[in-house]
């Protein structure tokens, strides 16, 4: 399992925090809080990266949650990028043994809409552009 | 164009199926909508009441009032349902019959790009969005053709009669008028002016409306009535002693002479019934006219053809009734009222020393027979003329129409020879051949063919409320403001001003306009332009007599973010932040509604666009995580960029169904597909 890294700026704001979830500690929380933790982070101007995503009952969630925070001249929402859906993840035993709510187990990254733009992406690689607000 | 008309069919008995004995499906659609069917600004349309509007005040109107609703999701649309049915507008029906109907929504766009401004034969003009439909004659009976798919020939539907709903208005308050005992007086702080007898609007207050039209110089303290007719002189001094004024008479020798009243009171007193003072060229029909009965009509159409009216006799310049004004509303306003007894006149317009003026002009015999018998003259000269003129044979209805591929299937249909179907053998190769039949044809071949379904093309024709104009002319302008549009129950159309009949926005092309979506998406190169979502219930889709009734929820497009400074270039700061909350509130219900009330999903994406996105794979991911049915329409697949194949194999577990929206292509397939997938 890979280590939650975590890069703190406490300082004036010139750098740009990543959150590094693990799997592990994304496991042990409800569906809220998961969202509450992505969006927290995100209003923060941090950038998330979930080591194993959301399930889809969980992303529609954060849409539907992130909707409701956006407001002018503050919160413009998100940018979150995961790799495309394979099929062949679908029946592995984790998932099956999970039912319909499983992790669909891909790296995703989370940001704020206005300061992450994807720059390229494909089955393998997620290539994003992040600047400072 | 084939799309509208079917969807139309199959959505429009909504209306007449408000309840199912079974619960229908609810469908969600997923997809920005966008494209329009609009009027430009400054367009007028036709009310019931006989009068008529610029489509912009209407829609100003119903936008005025407390608790309309905004039912558009776009942030450049406004789609606002009228609360009571009290707007209402004749409407082209298919039995091609004009009955009046209530306006249920009002619409205005934003819109910065080309309109066509489309010209006809007998002179009327509309300028119009590119996509907005009139209605047509085509090898395939009536059809609706987008302004971009005319033709210089083309033939569209311009009314020929109308009847309107008569005696709703009435004189309007004239704050500057005080009564005074059983007078009306003009308020006037240095003079004691005279007051007027109010009199009852009848055919007389009428004629002398005419004549004050007509031929009177008009303005804030007087009225000046100059005539070569002694009669009418003296009818206008008549008219005006009833109001218990006195005239002034003014002879010259070798110059016409003038009847002239000095009376502020009797100005005023004339502006309740919607007669101004102005110059020639802003004349116009009053409203108390436009509204009047056919018999108040008529004598003011008599005194106005009495004084500007003439009759040509002539053979070489033509056989015309006529009438000359150098205010074309005046004109257009002049053919309204003609309507009434359906006399179709052609408008001209014409130069003369420099000055534009427009000419109506009356020009068949079966016409000048019809005006004798409903308007005429009291003038004797003009009289005889008319006479003249009605002695003469009919000459033929030059409007033909593209239609011998229906009749001539008909003809075989029910083992019919030529003579048996046209009447004779006459001309009908070269007819087959042009594929033109005159509506004079048409309407004797309804004498005698029997009514059956048939033969129902023909005796509509015959019977019809429209006459087929045809276009001359088509301009293309540039365009950036506003446009407007109204939705118009169950028959979707409505005349301009000039009498041309245009389809609506309707129920079906919003839907059509929602499957034309973008790829939804945050690589969207429109501004995210999503609201609230809407419901359709009891959509029925039949499809080889297999009924299907489902509601659609019509999503907005789906996205991460919202940012109100994209809306901005569109319009004001505050209706962006309002619009971009609503948009955000729009796509939290449709990730709400995914999740617990649809059965089943209709996710459009663009095919010449990536559809390997973000929100895609997400949303399809959520859609399969509920077990939901998917179909996945693969929308413009006219644009060359298409790519069915890319989406194929981006959702390769999933039904793909390519279509054009726009040019209504494979849209069986697509019914097909929504009945096997959702029945």
């Amino acid at each position: 399992m890979m280590p939650e890294a975590k890069e703190t700026d406490d300082g004036d704001g010139d750098g740009v925090q990543i959150d590094l979830v693990s799997g592990q500690r994304m496991a042990g929380m409800a569906s809220m809080e998961k969202i509450r933790m992505i969006l927290d982070g995100v209003h923060d101007g941090n950038i998330v990266i979930l080591e194993e995503g959301l399930s889809p009952e969980e992303e529609s969630k954060l849409i539907e949650v992130t909707m409701a925070e956006i407001s002018p001249d503050g919160f413009n929402g998100i940018e979150i990028e995961t790799y495309p859906k394979s099929e062949s993840r679908d029946s592995s035993l984790f998932s099956r043994l999970m039912g319909s709510e499983e992790p669909t187990a891909k790296l995703t990254v989370i940001g704020p809409a206005d300061q992450i733009e994807t720059l390229h992406k494909d089955e393998t690689l997620i290539s994003a552009l992040v600047s400072r607000n | 164009m084939g799309l509208f008309t079917d969807l139309k069919d199959s959505v429009s008995r909504v209306t007449d199926r408000l309840f199912s004995d079974q619960e229908p499906k609810r469908i969600g659609i997923y997809g920005p909508p966008n494209a329009g069917k609009c009027l430009a600004e400054g367009e007028e349309v036709v009310l019931a009441d006989g009068t008529y509007r610029p489509i912009e005040a209407v829609f100003e109107d119903v936008a005025g009032r407390s608790g309309v609703e905004d039912v558009s999701d776009e942030p450049h649309e406004t789609w606002l349902e009228c609360p009571h049915a009290d707007i209402r507008v004749p409407a082209l029906g298919e039995d091609l019959t004009i009955a009046s109907r209530p306006v249920s929504h009002v619409f205005r766009q934003r819109y910065q790009g080309e309109m066509y401004r489309v010209r006809t034969r007998l002179g009327r003009e509309v300028t119009v969005s590119p996509e907005h439909p009139f209605i047509s004659m085509t090898s395939e009976g009536v059809t609706e053709l987008s302004a971009r798919d005319l033709e210089a020939g083309t033939p569209v539907a311009t009314a020929q009669s109308l009847s309107p709903e008569t005696g709703a208005w009435s004189p309007e308050p004239n704050g500057a008028l005080s009564t005074d005992g059983g007078s009306v007086v003009y308020r006037s702080t240095y003079h004691d002016p005279k007051p007027v007898t109010p009199v009852e609007f009848d055919a007389g207050v009428a004629r002398l409306l005419a004549l004050t039209i007509a031929e009177a110089q008009h303005d804030e303290r007087y009225v000046a009535f100059s005539n070569e007719d002694p009669e009418l002189l003296a009818e206008f001094e008549r008219t005006v002693e009833r109001f218990g004024l006195e005239t002034t008479t003014y002879e010259y020798d070798g110059k016409t002479s003038t009847v002239r009243v000095n009376s502020r009171s009797l100005v005023e007193y004339l502006k309740r019934f919607d007669c101004y003072p102005g110059s020639s060229a802003d004349k116009r029909i009053p409203k108390s006219i436009l509204t009047a009965d056919d018999g108040i009509v008529r004598s003011f159409l008599r005194a106005l053809f009495d004084c500007e009216g003439s009759v040509q006799t002539d053979g070489d310049r033509g056989r015309y009734v006529t009438l000359s004004s150098s205010s074309r509303e005046l004109v257009v306003g002049v053919q309204l009222l003609l309507l009434r007894f359906g006399i179709v006149g052609k408008i001209r317009e014409k130069t003369h020393d420099g000055d534009t003026y427009y000419e109506f002009c009356i020009g068949r015999s079966d016409q000048h027979r019809r005006f004798r018998e409903h308007v005429g003259f009291d003038s004797s000269e003009k009289a005889d003329r008319l006479d003249r003129l009605c002695e003469a044979g009919s000459n033929p209805n030059v409007h033909t129409l593209p239609i011998m591929p229906v009749l001539e299937d008909t003809r075989k249909e029910l083992g019919l020879t030529q003579a048996e179907l046209y009447g004779d053998n006459k001309h009908v190769a070269r007819m087959r051949r042009r594929n033109s039949i005159s509506v004079d044809r048409l309407e004797s071949m309804a004498t005698w063919l029997p009514q059956t379904d048939r033969t129902d093309l023909v005796h509509s024709i015959a019977q019809s409320d429209v006459v087929w104009d045809e276009v001359v002319e088509i301009e293309r302008v540039d365009y950036d403001g506003y446009i407007y549009d109204l939705t118009v129950d169950r028959d979707h159309t409505f005349l301009t001003r000039d009498g041309l009949v245009v389809h609506n926005t309707t129920l079906a092309n919003r839907i059509a306009r929602d499957w034309t979506g973008d790829a939804v998406g945050t690589e969207s190169h429109i501004p995210h332009e999503t609201r609230r979502a809407r419901r359709k219930e009891n959509v029925e889709i039949e499809r080889d007599g297999k009924a299907v009734t489902i509601d659609i929820v019509d999503t907005p497009g789906v996205t991460t973010k919202v940012d109100y400074e994209e809306f901005t270039d569109e319009m004001e700061k505050d209706d962006a932040i309002r619009r971009s909350r609503e948009a955000t509130e729009g796509v939290a219900e449709a990730m709400h509604w995914l999740r617990e009330d649809v059965d089943g999903v209709i996710y459009v994406l663009d095919s010449a666009e990536d559809p390997i996105t973000q929100v895609n794979t997400m949303l399809i991911g959520i859609i399969e995580s509920r077990d939901l049915p998917v179909l996945i329409f693969a929308n413009k697949t006219d644009l060359d960029a298409s790519s069915v194949k890319r989406i194929e194999d981006a959702f390769p577990q999933h039904e793909t169904v390519p279509l054009s929206a726009k040019e209504g292509d494979n849209m069986d397939e697509v019914y097909d597909a929504i009945a096997e997938y959702f029945g």
